[in-house]
């Protein structure tokens, strides 16, 4: 059965016995799309949900899409979720997600497929080839140690489709490869299209923590290790082509709504307000390191996105890649770097590198920070302590750059040890005392500090903390970024504190709606109950909004737009917000809360996952350097600053640096965010009574036969 | 499979034609020139011109094309095609086609159905080339006559029939008008208006002259050139 | 512009263009929205002035207050961190202050390449 916005199909790939078997996506329809579909067909088809390693057999991988993607609606379109138990996490790898961009979940959902379920484990390399409902299992091994770039072109040269930008329409039943005895004698139809390919490199062949899934040239899934997920089951790639389209309920209202968003709330580019403070309404422009190489290049963007955030250039490095995997490298560039061009054009090729060997380079942000402090200690190099052979004089150049990264994705030289955790690695090696003095800024579960720091946003690092991974939401912290930036240039704010916590709260249904001391993150407040709503809200409106229904994280939330007279944005607006689209295009009738409510629905589920896992809330703790150092003001910047009340109740913006944590306090504050989500206090298990209510009997049930049920006292 | 409708005098079903190409062999599809049925149509009063160099490979008007025509999103039935090679670098990484609206348009000459053809100028919406879709045999003469690379014209592998850009004259689900004079969906949902509708036909003699710069200051302001 | 520092001589030159050990290190990280701030260092004054080259994207982030200190101590120009702790003390706000110490470690620098007989 389709409903509008959904394929219909989802597709479970059983690598052992080489069998692509399609399902109905019906039942899993209620859990939205994307991440919400993932966790509910993990939880079906993963017989041991106990693994706390990724490379398990029994792990089940689901690349799922959601019924936005391959339609307009804005900065939606093209996302993808990736979920299934990570690799390299500490001290337990959790059933995690991640999620890129691009064009994969759009072909995806042209080829008649919601999602796609990997189970098993072939017995030498494969990749998939899907081509509408024809889904065939190739022979990898001689893709197998090519580079993801190399790997997709390779891919696109045995699927029959040309490389360059002006092709001829495609037959998809006269290309190479297809099944000509299938039982359906319908045409396939036609294409201009090239594949849109997902696949892992060196790092993730070498099921290193830090393998990564990357599509076309800057799209990747870097964190949770579901590279080396795909590496442990030898599967090379899935590459799609698709013909068909998405039925919309309601296409007028859908294209009304596009364009009520773009010149409503997106700046206009031929008029800009450089300056503006939104998310969806900024200007195309990429993100990357210091300015970009140079002016002959276009914005690129996922597919349906309103403004990109990347570029293709003229000068042959950098295409499609933006953000972190831009700035990784920074700090080391700056010591060698002659000038400005050279200082991008390293950072680029850097990029480069770590989209070819499929590696998350988030781990290097923190990490390459720590190894550094370790070789200039003398612990770390040739014939020390800790051995590696690496040319560590020569940080900073793209030599150093290609081996390090070459090294962390092959287990060579450190990254033998690296491969299992960059925490294992420090236990390993002796360092622990860097966990506690904040040398290795590794936050949580193992994974590295984002750039947020949890001792000042506090969402960011409870949401962290409570969940399984650097959350990487930026729902609010531009409320940081903006705010911070404008005290830098002395320039006058924008919007007041007041007005700004009130513009969000506004918007904040139930947990939050019309209480801004949500966003008070004084030290009187940081272990409120007031904070433990803000991290819930943000874990619901992500799970469902951002995770499942796939609105990008970079636009998304919209709660504040200056580009909009009474400064009020797109989310939850009757006109463009986001259950707008979600009605327009699948029929439903949902509030804005509604999918709030879906979103804790999810976050439930995640949690009986975890629990099944081993989670227990005596595990639940931030690395010691939190609690034990303070967030020293100026070091790495000058303020940090944020909406805070005052014992008058008077709202500013502070600066939130010069304070750590406090365990026992954090540890309160567990338990007042178990009691608000419903779950037992003592442990951090979902309770009966609690998952009843969501419909979600099945889950108590097991966990009851787990004997990790919460119990209903406490 | 469809029953042919029994041919009254001069209709060409979809049957009787192909036989006859059958018996024609080849020469059914040799290049259009030698099958050329001399053209006297009016122009059309629209044409869509692009910015190949500034496109962001978005996807959004192939999208907004397919739903405002059909009620689903699709690349396949867009009427407009970009392409992109991510392997590629600016300015070849992206093509644009759309359909040129031509003069002497090929698909029309060689659109065999009669009395009237399937596939004509719109009298009524400014002499848009557009496909009847109730007239079309789906014998794909037209698609691939179009001598552009892609073809201008697509197939509709669901109704066997071809379509082609009608500047939005029948989009049902467009919610304003469409045509000359009226809204293009693709125009409208570009974030960086790369597409424009013109009324002066541009240069019929080269490929190039459907390729313009619609960039500017502004543009310029954003960090990119507007050579 | 001009500023009042005499020419270096050869040896403070060479300390001006050259790295401090590693220990001496100033701490110096970036604001680079949607990343965040992204900790680093510097351990030389050529590589601060290319750290503190104006970008529309990102912020520098250091401590103002304590780089005079730090110039004097681990580089030995005393008249350059005189002149910057002026620069600071009276600077607008923050950037206002990072771009004058650009300008007057990039009049510095090339006082000493000069000496050095280095291209700038």
């Amino acid at each position: 059965m389709t409903s509008s916005g959904y394929a219909g199909k989802i597709l479970r790939l059983d690598l052992t016995n080489r069998k692509a078997i399609a399902i109905d996506t019906e039942p899993y329809r209620r859990w939205g799309g994307g991440h919400g579909m993932g966790s509910a067909l993990f939880w079906d088809f993963c017989k041991d949900k106990t693994i706390t390693d990724g490379r398990h057999p029994a792990n089940v991988c689901c690349v799922a899409t959601s019924p936005l993607c391959g339609t307009i609606v804005p900065s939606a379109g093209g996302r993808c979720e990736v979920v299934g138990v990570g690799v390299g996490q500490y001290p337990v790898s959790w059933f995690t997600r991640t999620n890129f961009g691009g064009r994969f979940s759009t072909m995806l959902k042209y080829a008649g497929w919601d999602a796609i379920v990997i189970e098993g484990k072939a017995d030498s390399p494969v990749w998939i080839d899907i081509r509408n409902g024809q889904v065939q299992f190739r022979d990898a091994r001689d893709l197998w140690g090519k580079d993801t770039w190399a790997t997709q072109l390779e891919i696109r040269k045995r699927t029959g489709v040309k490389g360059g930008a002006k092709n001829r329409w495609q037959d998809l039943d006269a290309l190479p490869g297809t099944d000509q005895d299938r039982e359906s004698e319908a045409e396939l139809g036609r294409t201009t299209q090239k594949p849109a390919t997902l696949c892992i490199g060196p790092a993730g062949e070498n099921q290193t923590g830090h393998g990564a899934l990357i599509h076309d040239a800057g799209n990747g899934a870097g964190q949770g290790g579901l590279g080396a997920v795909w590496g442990s089951k030898n599967l090379k790639a899935i590459s799609v082509l698709g013909t068909g389209g998405v039925k919309v309920h309601d296409p007028k209202t859908l294209l009304q709504a596009r364009v009520v968003t773009k010149e409503k709330y997106v700046t206009n580019w031929q008029a800009p307000d450089f300056q503006a403070w939104t998310r969806i309404g900024g200007l195309p422009k990429p993100i990357v390191q210091a300015a970009p190489p140079t002016d002959e290049r276009r914005p690129q963007s996922c597919q349906g996105c309103i403004n990109g955030c990347r570029s293709r250039y003229n000068v042959g490095y950098g295409n499609e890649s933006a953000c972190q995997e831009t700035f990784w490298y920074g700090p080391y560039v700056r010591k060698i770097a002659k000038n400005a061009a050279e200082d991008t054009e390293i950072n680029l090729k850097g990029a480069d590198i770590v989209q070819k060997y499929g590696i998350n380079s988030f781990v290097l942000q923190p990490g390459l920070h720590w190894l550094e402090h370790l070789y200039e200690e003398g612990v770390l190099g040739p014939g020390r302590q800790i051995p590696s052979d690496l040319p560590w004089e020569s940080i900073g150049t793209l030599d150093f750059a290609e081996k390090i990264v070459h090294a962390l994705s092959t287990r060579t030289d450190i990254g033998a040890d690296l491969a299992e955790g960059w925490v294992q690695a420090a236990l390993k090696w002796g360092r622990e005392e860097d966990l506690h003095t904040g040398a290795l800024q590794f936050s949580y579960w193992g994974v590295p500090e984002h750039g947020y720091d949890p001792r000042a946003e506090l969402e960011w690092g409870y949401g962290s903390l409570m969940g399984d991974r650097d959350t990487n939401t930026h729902c609010f912290n531009y409320i940081f970024t903006n705010v911070s930036a404008a005290f830098a240039f002395g320039k006058p704010l924008r919007i007041g504190a007041e007005e700004m916590v009130n513009l969000h709260v506004k918007k904040m249904a139930p947990y939050a709606k019309d209480r801004p001391e949500v966003l008070d993150y004084s030290d009187a407040n940081m272990y409120s109950e007031a904070i433990a709503q803000i991290v819930r809200w943000q874990q619901h409106y992500c799970r469902f909004y951002k995770n499942s229904a796939l609105f990008c994280d970079l636009k998304w939330p919209d709660f504040v737009n200056t580009n909009v007279p009474n400064l009020e944005g797109a989310t939850a607006s009757p006109d463009a917000g986001e259950q707008v689209f979600w009605n327009a295009v699948t029929g439903d009738d949902i509030s804005f809360e509604d999918g709030i409510e879906i979103g804790r629905r999810i976050w439930n589920l995640d949690n009986a996952i975890w629990t099944l896992q081993g989670r227990h809330r005596d595990m639940v703790h931030f690395a010691p350097y939190l609690y034990k150092t303070v967030y020293k003001k100026g070091e790495v910047f000058p303020f940090f600053m944020w909406t805070c009340r005052d014992e008058k109740g008077q709202w500013h913006y502070r600066d939130l640096m010069g304070r750590s944590l406090d365990k026992a306090k954090v540890d309160e504050w567990k338990t007042i965010f178990y009691r608000l989500e419903g779950w037992d206090t003592k442990t951090g298990w979902p309770k009966r009574s609690t998952l009843e209510k969501m419909e979600m009997g099945f889950v108590a049930d097991a966990l009851e036969r787990a004997g990790r049920l919460g119990e209903e006292a406490s | 499979m469809k029953e042919d409708k029994p041919a009254s005098s001069g209709e060409i079903t979809r049957r009787q034609f192909l036989a006859g190409a059958g018996a024609l062999g080849a020469a059914a599809l040799l290049p259009g020139h030698l099958l050329a049925i001399p053209n006297s149509i009016p122009d059309s009063e629209g044409f869509l011109v692009v910015d190949l160099k500034k496109c962001q490979g978005c996807g959004t008007c192939m999208m907004a094309c397919a739903l405002a025509h059909s009620g689903a999103a699709s690349y396949s039935l867009s009427r407009i095609q970009i392409q992109q090679d991510s392997f590629a670098n600016w300015p070849d990484d992206i093509f644009m086609a759309v359909c040129r609206q031509c003069r002497d348009a090929p698909c029309v000459a060689v659109c065999p159905v009669r009395p009237v053809r399937a596939n004509k100028p719109n009298p009524e919406r400014g002499h848009v080339r557009m496909i009847d879709p109730d007239l079309c045999i789906g014998c794909k003469m037209c698609l691939a006559r179009c001598p552009y690379t892609p073809s201008r014209i697509q197939w509709n592998v669901e109704l066997q029939k071809s379509q082609k850009c009608d500047l939005c004259v029948d989009t049902p689900y467009l919610g304003e008008k469409g045509g000359p004079g009226g809204t293009q969906a693709c125009v409208k949902v570009c974030p960086v208006n790369a597409i424009r509708f013109v009324a002066k036909m541009p240069d019929q003699g080269s490929e190039e002259s459907y390729f313009v710069n619609l960039r500017g200051p502004a543009w310029s302001k954003l960090g990119m050139t507007t050579q | 512009m001009s500023y009042s520092l005499s020419q270096p001589g050869e040896s403070l030159s060479r300390r001006i263009l050259s790295p401090v050990p590693y220990k001496e290190r100033f701490p110096a990280g970036r604001l680079k929205p949607p990343v965040g701030v992204i900790p680093g260092d510097v351990r030389s004054l050529p590589e601060l002035h290319l750290y503190l080259e104006p970008d529309e994207a990102s912020l520098p982030g250091i401590r103002l207050e304590a780089l005079s200190a730090w110039i004097e101590k681990c580089i030995g120009d005393k008249d350059l961190a005189e002149s910057i702790r002026t620069i600071v003390a009276a600077r607008n706000n923050y950037v206002d202050g990072c771009l004058k110490v650009h300008k007057i470690l990039g009049y510095r620098l090339d006082q000493a390449r000069r000496v050095m007989g280095e291209s700038a």
